[in-house]
């Protein structure tokens, strides 16, 4: 009986034992957010629409930010530092932006910012940040403005901020790029125009109607409409009564959607095309079955055809985010890396020591950053604009996005 | 009110299944009991080894690269007007590929939008371009339809068909402002315009 029991004991020791090791071995593995052993804790700060209608793209740009920093923990990326996450919601909206870029400057752990979405909002907040030295760098941002200052179209190009940088392409080449898919590829010759009277909206839609026209394009016509409207009746009878082919349009799915099935539900069968703030499975989910022939552009090539992405595709999936990483993830995971690698730089310019106050050091070192990230080769120019320039069309097909054409600048 | 009802009831079951139990245990032989025992043991660790094992197979290995991800195109410049074409309708331009891929690629198709251009290359494709090998190809463009050649757009492109041993796919290649402003001048020569 004893013995018997003392083998009982045994099993029942051995099982709970091995369950503890197993249990141990995933918790290792899991927490690797605040694992690392660095002794200096900096902050790398999200600024992104995280209520609202435009969340979708928001939650993925955190999300993304988020892995970046778990991985750079992980992996030990910065001997003697540690970065956590701040994230902001600027719901879309330029004060709450302006708001926020003070409050990261004023946050002395904060050593770089990811964001804005929105180019509208990046303006509040460029000034705050330059004069501070903060680096900001923006996954998402595509208005040539914000880079090249406001003379940019004449060909004066100037940089106005040295702080700010970012990873996806601008609509000096995405405007362009969706006029030569809709004359050439589509063989559409009329347009109408509608945008959203926002920075991104009126300058996409000034890129595109620029080379549209010097291709031989004529234009039907031309709304602006207010962002949040639900009733676009109006802007949907101009646009039948002008005889366009198709629309264009500047801004985001949240005005397109019902832009382009109340188009469609008024019998006009043509297609809206729009930049990558339309670019979203909500602007599908929003408009129904009125969403299919419609197209889009949006920074990038697809990051599942990527080689370079596919890490980051698994890791994501295996981190246990709730909303996708969307269309600006891949860009905003290279943002955050572009500041651990010039925090990186920093460092081991310094004896392995982060400064004092290293923000001055981290925005120099940011012009020398290059490394092969998510989206492929990430370095700046002299303007603080990727190197790396790829667009994508897409069409939706039977409810769902598909990839036409992705185009690469190499000029 | 709450609890004053069906505790005691939970009880008084618990304890006679407890009971149940343990007068069922006293009634098996000694290896029974032991195989009992040993047996969910037993599977507990086969399970924690088997997703043990799952954890630590090694990622499967780095698919090949879609073609034209790893096909790098830039610009040469302008080779001059064809002397094979007395007319002048012809142009030359120097375009460069790049393997950047560990496989074999493949240059299948190279396409103009334009509608008024047609276009050949020197070499003819498909074309094989090894891993890392450059490979220089001419753009031969005729000016066939003089009024639907764009003379002042700002982005043309040439489309690009790549193959490798995973996929065939095509690109946009925005070629740059050098290109743009060759294209056009030497279309505007071959249309005589000006």
């Amino acid at each position: 009986m004893r013995n018997r029991s003392l083998l009982v004991l045994t099993a029942i020791a051995a099982t709970g034992t091995l369950t503890l090791t197993a249990c141990g071995s995933r918790a290792s593995n899991s927490g690797s957010g605040g694992s690392s052993s660095g002794s200096t804790t900096v902050t790398i700060g999200v600024d992104a629409p995280l209520t609202g209608s435009l969340s979708a793209l928001g939650i993925g740009i955190q999300n993304s930010v988020d892995l970046a920093i778990k991985t750079a923990n992980k992996n030990n990326e910065v001997p003697g530092v540690t970065f956590k996450i701040e994230a902001l919601d600027d719901k879309a909206a330029p004060q709450q932006g302006s708001l926020n870029a003070t409050q990261l400057v004023g946050d002395s752990s904060v050593i770089g910012v990811v964001g804005p979405l929105n180019s509208g909002v990046a303006l509040t907040m460029q000034k705050t940040f330059n004069n501070a030295n903060l680096v900001e760098v923006s996954p998402a941002n595509t208005n040539p403005a914000l880079t090249q200052g406001p003379n940019w179209q004449t060909g004066t190009k100037a940089r106005p901020f040295a702080s700010y940088f970012r990873t996806a392409t601008t609509d000096a080449i995405q405007g362009p790029f969706a006029a030569q898919f809709a004359f050439s590829t589509l063989g559409k010759k009329k347009v109408f125009l509608v945008d959203n009277k926002d920075a991104y909206g009126v300058g996409l839609v000034g890129t595109f109607k620029d080379e549209f026209t010097k291709l031989g394009g004529t234009v039907a016509g031309q709304d602006h409409v207010t962002s949040g409207a639900s009733d676009f009746s109006s802007t949907v009878n101009a646009i039948k009564s002008s005889g366009a082919d198709f629309v264009y349009f500047g801004g985001e799915y949240p005005d397109a959607a019902p832009l382009t099935k109340q188009l469609k539900a008024g019998g006009a069968n043509i297609p809206v095309i729009g930049g990558d703030g339309n670019y979203d499975p909500t602007y599908i989910k929003l408009a129904g079955t009125a969403a299919n022939g419609d197209f889009a552009t949006s920074v990038g090539a697809p990051v599942e055809s990527l080689p370079s992405a596919q890490t980051f595709v698994t890791n994501y999936k295996a981190g246990g985010y709730s909303q996708a990483y969307g269309a600006y993830g891949g860009y905003s995971y290279d943002s955050a890396w572009a500041i651990i690698e010039a925090v990186k730089a920093v460092v081991s310019a310094n004896n392995g020591k982060l400064p004092s106050n290293p923000r001055q050091a981290v925005e120099k070192a940011m012009s020398n950053v290059n490394f092969s990230g998510v989206t492929g080769t990430v370095s700046f120019d002299q303007y603080g604009d990727a190197t790396n320039k790829q667009l994508t069309v897409y069409g939706v097909k039977n409810g769902v996005w598909t990839t036409i054409k992705t185009g690469t600048f190499s000029g | 009110m709450a609890g004053s009802g069906p505790e005691p009831v939970e009880i008084l079951e618990s304890r006679g299944a407890e009971r149940r139990f343990s007068n069922w245990w006293r009634r098996q032989s000694a290896r029974r009991r032991l195989t009992l025992t040993l047996g969910p043991a037993a599977l507990l660790l086969l399970g924690l080894l088997t997703a043990e094992l799952t954890r630590h197979q090694p990622p499967p290995p780095a698919p090949t690269a879609w073609p034209a991800e790893h096909a790098a195109v830039s610009y040469v410049g302008f080779a001059g007007m064809s002397a094979d074409d007395p007319a002048g309708r012809t142009a030359v331009f120097l375009v460069s590929v790049r393997n950047q891929d560990a496989a074999a690629l493949t240059v299948v198709q190279v396409t103009v939008a334009y509608r008024g251009l047609t276009l050949r290359t020197a070499p003819r494709l498909p074309l094989a371009v090894q891993p890392g090998q450059t490979v220089r190809i001419q753009l031969i463009a005729t000016a066939t339809d003089c009024s639907r050649i764009p003379m002042a757009d700002e982005l043309p492109f040439v489309d690009v068909t790549f193959r490798n041993i995973r996929a065939i796919g095509q690109e946009s290649e925005i070629l740059g402002d050098r290109y743009t402003l060759d294209l056009h001048r030497a279309m505007t020569a071959a249309c005589h315009r000006g």
